[in-house]
């Protein structure tokens, strides 16, 4: 199931993770739809006590 | 003749291995130290009836980031923690913008340029950043040292093109009116201190770079993050944190049989005397295990001091550390 992420509107997340530089800009509505490789990423930032507080959810609707 | 100032620096984050970026995202002055090629050469491990060395060979061609006395700039030096640490946060809608690096358990893939004195352009990419020290001492610019192992290095005698960023070495961040908190048992660090002469904090991610069937490293893997705070010179002016360190409080009368975790809070300004609401470097270690040396006797006598050293342990919640810049850029080029 597609995944979004929220986090405060305008803010730019950048995350070393799995190899790659992910880089999440949540715009003015701090929304963002994530793929899997981007949810590891956030869940290894909120592992390692990121800064930013950020919200995975399924994407209402999505299947 | 070529003089040894003739050097400066160039770095920028890669989105992945192998993609070295063409051009600096910042180029800054530099203190001293390098970014160039490394090459290992072994010799042949063979005799054929002769006590003579036989030959050599070339085992490993990389690249070696080894920078000391960095300025530490508003911008450029989001960019160096994040390299150290790995993950970074911009928040903000307008000037100020709030940057905050945060450990992550990868590193990000860096490319550093270096033009070295006497007229050769090095290019290191596929650079982690393993050892990072942000150093203070009276009076002075704060200074950063970096260290890290990349790969096969490419010397031209061409410099790179515009970095996306060149700045400038002033304003620059320094220990004159920073706001130095620390504590010896509690956190987070709240109590302001000025007895604090010089210092560093160090990350140490301990990457360990590996070779498999190639001339250069296939890959870099990160290991235990390691952060600690060095606090050499500390002037004395009573024995309440050293006797919380050694007995859990500043009355202690039996030495603690268990560890007491302190913190702190160390805020630095920028030169131009810029408020720190809008302009700052702060560094927050809000779990430290504090350890103290005994005080020598010295019969020549001088102004007591003495040293604390703290190591970083992971909090129950929040991160181990956190560096916060207060600056003008919306981070576009982080």
């Amino acid at each position: 199931m597609a995944k979004v992420a929220k986090a405060e509107p305008n803010a730019v997340l950048r995350i070393a993770h799995g190899g790659v530089s992910h880089t999440f800009d949540f715009g003015d509505d701090g929304t963002r739809q994530v793929t899997q490789a981007e949810v590891a990423a956030l869940e290894s930032y909120q592992r390692n006590g990121g800064a930013l507080k950020v919200e995975v959810s399924d994407k209402k609707g999505a299947k | 003749m070529a003089s040894a100032r003739e050097a400066v620096i160039g770095f920028g984050r890669q989105t992945a291995k192998g993609t070295p970026l063409a051009v600096p995202k910042f180029e800054i002055a530099m203190g001293g130290g390098h970014a160039a090629p490394t090459r290992n050469v072994e010799e042949l491990p063979w005799t054929n009836e002769s006590q003579d060395v036989l030959g050599h060979y070339v085992n490993l061609i990389g690249g070696t980031v080894s920078l000391t006395g960095l300025p530490v700039l508003p911008k450029s030096c989001v960019a160096l923690w994040n390299a150290a640490l790995g993950a970074l946060a911009t928040s903000g809608a307008s000037d100020p913008y709030d940057h905050a690096v945060t450990p992550s358990d990868d590193l990000d893939w860096h490319t550093f340029f270096y033009a070295e004195p006497g007229g050769l352009y090095y290019t290191v990419p596929d650079v982690k950043i393993s050892t990072l020290t942000l150093n203070w001492s009276p009076g002075q610019p704060l200074t950063l040292d970096l260290g890290g192992t990349g790969g096969e290095a490419v010397p031209s005698d061409t410099k790179w093109g515009a970095a996306t960023v060149t700045e400038a070495v002033d304003p620059f961040f320094t220990y004159i009116d920073a706001a130095m908190k620390i504590e010896a048992a509690t956190t987070p660090a709240a109590t302001t201190v000025h007895n604090i002469a010089s210092g560093n904090i160090s990350v140490n991610r301990n990457v360990e770079p590996i070779q498999t069937d190639g001339i250069s490293y296939y890959d870099q893997v990160e290991q235990k993050r390691e952060i600690s705070v060095s606090l050499p010179d500390v002037v004395f002016e009573d024995n309440a944190f050293r006797r919380t360190v050694l007995t859990g409080t500043s009355s202690g009368t039996e030495v603690s049989s268990v560890p007491t975790y302190g913190s702190t809070l160390f805020v630095f300004p920028l030169s131009d005397g810029t408020a720190t609401t809008s302009r700052k470097l702060q560094v927050a270690l809000p779990r430290l295990l504090w350890a103290t040396e005994p005080i020598d006797a010295d019969p020549a006598g001088g102004a007591l001091r003495y040293s604390l050293a703290g190591n970083a342990s992971k909090p129950t919640s929040g991160a181990i550390a956190t560096v916060s810049v207060l600056n003008g850029d919306t981070g576009a080029n982080y």
